[in-house]
């Protein structure tokens, strides 16, 4: 059966061929799409856990002028205010992982050639702890860096690394060390770089690509962008934006958040806790809304793959009816008859395989990936639903006409065959 | 299906294609066009490659090009040429743009931009009635905001003669006012409450005009109607350019409050309820809202240059731009598109090897059909001509095929976006660039079967189809 399974693929070498590069192709395409909008999905998910599902931001909500705003104070009630955002912290003890206070910030970076256009954080020391991402360079503020009192001194800053690449787009450690131009409240300043904090958005690119409202965006928002200058806090000066909170737990969401109410009602205070868990959440199910419609147009490359593999899988099968028919005459059975074509077609799709698979990382490799710059992912599903489908449908194709035509009477086919 | 189709193929090869005189043999591409009709499921299965990697490379540059044109030829209306300023809520007071702002943001603009910026308070209306607004503007502002005068003239910068400042009523205020007869010349008051009272906020009144004149003082602004302003015309669009009718808008909204993008709305803008006076006359330096016209293409940069000038000048800026012209005036999108070409060149791979498949096969299987021919005269380069013509109609149908698709997919995916500035138009350079490399592809993929076809002689074809 074998032998007469790779008989006609060595004797129509030209028809084999193109038979393996056709399903071949069909193949590759199925998996490059698929590994592209899953690599896809599982780096926004990467990303948009990567910005802490354990941190719960209070931020104040201030009103401007009498104009409505998103947000407002109720009679009696104000923003948070440095005294309470130290007393947080002994507030909610080891229940806590950290406390920071935060005030942000438009202001202007500048060097000698470039402006950017950044939020300014300013912030204590235990920030450090919460970034996740680590230091790329340098260090994060410390205990012994304060914001210093007399204007025109140089105060000591870390950057993100997206910010420090907008300087140094190559080598963004490089930046330790200098110094930069600051506009703060319109008041020109200088920075020294101690640090730069490693980016962890690997989708930047994409993002700031089709990111055209980011400078519509809350400046409290802005902070998850990840492109902040961070300097120390100034608790006497700087009125807060809000605090930051770090469980030890991120499904200590429930308890925490009633506690913080009730310390901040306690003061008059009305914050709005932005639980960056619930968010991160609320993202990613956006995310899976859009990658079930990618889905969508990959299952249908999968059905226009099938139909052309299937077609020509049929229309190699039909030009040997004649060939089948001689056979029954002769006296072979069903299944001698079906058998080498069940084989024929079992090797040409395993044969497809390899280089559906070589194919598929060629284009991800020279095609996608210099493109999009993440890293493609194949589910399991993907991976083994993939062959099994070209290799049920290479079946399909071949047993089913050759089945029908062995079931006819030779004598009548040969006659139809050749007319 | 296809096992039905392929039935009804060998029935059709039984008919003998014989041309009816042999002196006046058919032409080889109307032989394979007759042979590509006599197919049209399996023309239309084997043009399916080729019609997939034509609608992959049709797709978006019908929708980006026809979106950037329509972006600049109708920029006044789609608001791509424009730029609006507000001052972030949790900025604080001291983060609002300035008067002295203006200037500065003016030059930045250059000689062929315009600006207009506005200072604005509630004011309550006579009892009754909505909550209206007290609007500083300057004359640029009809202009800028593409609105109208229905009757009258701009209130005038210069101090009143009699104490009286000049108004323009919002036409809605104007027919709630004074019904149906003509406001201009009439005279209202803007009460200003003081001490405890101040919290309730100004109040305006109309002037009975058999009621003796009531003099200016800290608590009354003597007003004068010289102008009404026309109502605007619903554009539809909010100020990210988006559809507020269509479904996905309200999604896209939900998406933008969660990245922190605060669509709010801008009641002193969309009430009709505004009375506006010069903004030298409204007091402060504080600016509520500015907007900025520019060309187009350059309302990036002015953008950034906008926010930079205004951060360094310690103010806090939310700047809005049409959501739709921020990504396609974008450079990087054209590299995005590079994608588009990878899965075109996929698809033509695809597409190409199905048709040398069918080719190859066609030639083993069509051999009476080609022993007759040959009997009958057929040269050679008849029989190769054939087959190389049926390639290149088969490309030919996957290509006009590929385009319809390829622009219907584009239709839809414009009518199912929230931005009205998607439109799409005929890609021709594309197309005619798509459809050169298939013919060529199916050239070359159509010229070994066609010589493999065309190579045997008619005795020896005759000998095969016979055993």
């Amino acid at each position: 059966m074998i032998k007469n399974a790779i008989l006609p693929i060595l004797h129509h070498p030209g028809r084999s061929a193109l038979l393996v590069l056709t399903f071949g192709l069909g193949f590759a395409s199925v998996l490059t799409m698929v590994a592209t909008i899953e690599g896809g999905r599982r780096s926004i998910h990467d990303d948009a856990t990567a910005l802490g599902v354990d941190i719960i931001a209070c931020l104040n909500p201030v009103s401007i002028g009498p104009l409505p705003v998103v947000g407002s104070f109720g009679e009696g009630e104000r923003p948070i205010d440095a005294a309470a955002a130290l007393e947080l912290g002994d507030a909610l003890g080891d229940d806590v992982h950290a406390v920071v206070p935060m005030r942000l910030e438009l202001v202007l970076v500048r060097d000698d050639v470039r402006t950017a256009t950044t939020t300014l954080m300013a912030t204590t020391h235990e920030f450090g702890g919460v970034v996740r991402s680590g230091i790329l360079a340098g260090r994060f503020l410390d205990a012994g860096d304060h914001y210093p009192d007399e204007p025109g001194r140089p105060v000591p800053a870390v950057l993100d690394e997206a910010l420090a690449r907008d300087f140094a787009p190559d080598d963004p450690a490089r930046l330790v060390g200098t110094s930069l131009s600051l506009f703060r409240g319109g008041k020109r300043g200088v920075v020294t770089v101690l640090g730069v904090v490693r980016d962890p958005i690997s989708l930047r690119k994409h993002l700031q690509a089709f990111d055209g409202q980011s400078q519509a965006r809350q400046v409290s928002a802005r902070r998850l962008e990840f492109k902040n200058v961070y300097v120390p806090w100034r608790p006497e000066v700087d009125a807060p934006s809000g605090v930051l909170v770090q469980l030890n737990d991120p499904d200590d969401v429930e308890a925490i958040v009633p506690r913080l109410d009730a310390f901040f009602s306690a003061r008059g205070m009305k914050p709005f806790f932005h639980v960056q868990r619930t968010w991160v959440q609320f993202v990613i199910d956006i995310v899976d809304r859009f990658s079930s419609l990618s889905h969508f147009f990959w299952a249908i490359g999968l059905i226009v793959v099938v139909a052309l593999t299937g077609t020509i899988s049929l229309m190699s099968v039909e030009e040997r009816f004649g060939e089948v028919a001689l056979r029954r005459a002769e006296g072979a059975t069903r299944l001698d008859v079906v058998l080498p074509l069940w084989g024929e077609s079992t090797i040409l799709a395993l044969l497809s395989m390899p280089v559906g698979y070589g194919i598929a990382q060629g284009i991800i490799a020279f095609g996608v990936r210099p493109i999009l710059d993440w890293p493609p992912y194949l589910p399991p599903l993907a991976i083994w639903g993939t062959p099994v489908v070209v290799l049920v449908v290479a079946w399909c194709a071949y047993l089913l006409p050759a089945r029908w035509v062995a079931r006819l009477e030779p004598a009548a086919v040969l006659r139809e065959h050749r007319g | 299906m296809q096992a039905a189709f392929l039935r009804r193929e060998r029935e059709e090869d039984a008919i003998p294609d014989v041309s009816p005189t042999p002196s006046r043999p058919r032409p080889a591409w109307r032989i394979a066009a007759a042979e590509c009709a006599r197919h049209p499921l399996r023309t239309l299965l084997v043009s399916q490659g080729m019609l997939w990697a034509v609608a992959l490379i049709v797709i978006p540059a019908a929708v980006i090009g026809g979106s950037r044109r329509q972006a600049m030829e109708r920029a006044g209306e789609l608001g791509t040429d424009l730029l609006q300023v507000e001052p972030a809520p949790a900025a604080g007071a001291d983060g609002a743009p300035r008067e002295e702002d203006l200037p500065v943001l003016t030059e930045l603009l250059g000689p062929g931009g315009r600006l207009s910026a506005l200072r604005v308070e509630p004011l309550a209306l006579p009892t009754g009635r909505a909550s209206g607004w007290w609007i500083g503007a300057d004359p640029s502002f009809l202009e800028v905001r593409g609105r109208a005068l229905a009757a009258g003239r701009w209130p005038a910068a210069a101090p009143p003669p009699d104490g009286a400042h000049e108004v323009a009523l919002e036409a809605p205020l104007a027919a709630a006012l004074f019904g149906e007869a003509s406001p201009l010349g009439r005279r209202l008051l803007r009460l200003v409450p003081v001490g405890a009272a101040g919290e309730r906020g100004p109040r305006l009144e109309v002037v009975d005009p058999s009621a003796p004149p009531v003099p200016p003082g800290p608590a009354v602004q003597g007003l004068v109607v010289v102008g009404v302003v026309a109502e605007p015309e619903d554009p539809g669009v909010d100020r990210f350019g988006l559809d507020e009718d269509r479904s996905f808008t309200q999604v896209v909204h939900e998406l933008m409050e969660t990245l922190g993008v605060s669509p709010r709305p801008i009641p002193f803008l969309e009430s009709g309820l505004g009375v506006f006076v010069d903004r030298g006359v409204v007091e402060g330096d504080r600016l509520d809202w500015i907007f900025l016209r520019a060309d187009p293409s350059e309302i990036d940069a002015v953008e950034g240059a906008v926010q930079d000038e205004l951060v360094a000048r310690g103010r806090t800026p939310l700047l809005y731009t049409n959501a739709a012209w921020s990504i396609l005036s974008r450079p990087e999108l054209d590299g995005y598109m590079v994608l588009h070409t990878v899965f075109f060149w996929v698809a033509t791979g695809i597409g190409l090897a199905v048709l040398a498949n069918l080719l190859l096969l066609a030639g083993t299987r069509r051999r009476r059909e080609i022993a007759l021919r040959r009997a009958e005269g057929a040269m050679r380069r008849d029989i190769f001509g054939q087959f190389l013509w049926e390639g290149v109609l088969l490309a030919a149908v996957g290509i006009v095929l590929g385009v319809l698709v390829g622009m219907g997919l584009a239709w839809i995916r414009v009518a199912l976006d929230p931005s009205v500035l998607f439109t799409i138009d005929w890609p021709w350079g594309t197309i005619a660039e798509g459809a050169a490399i298939l013919v060529v592809g199916a050239l070359v993929a159509s010229v070994v079967p066609a010589w493999r076809a065309s190579r045997h002689a008619p005795v020896e074809l005759f000998r095969k189809v016979g055993s």
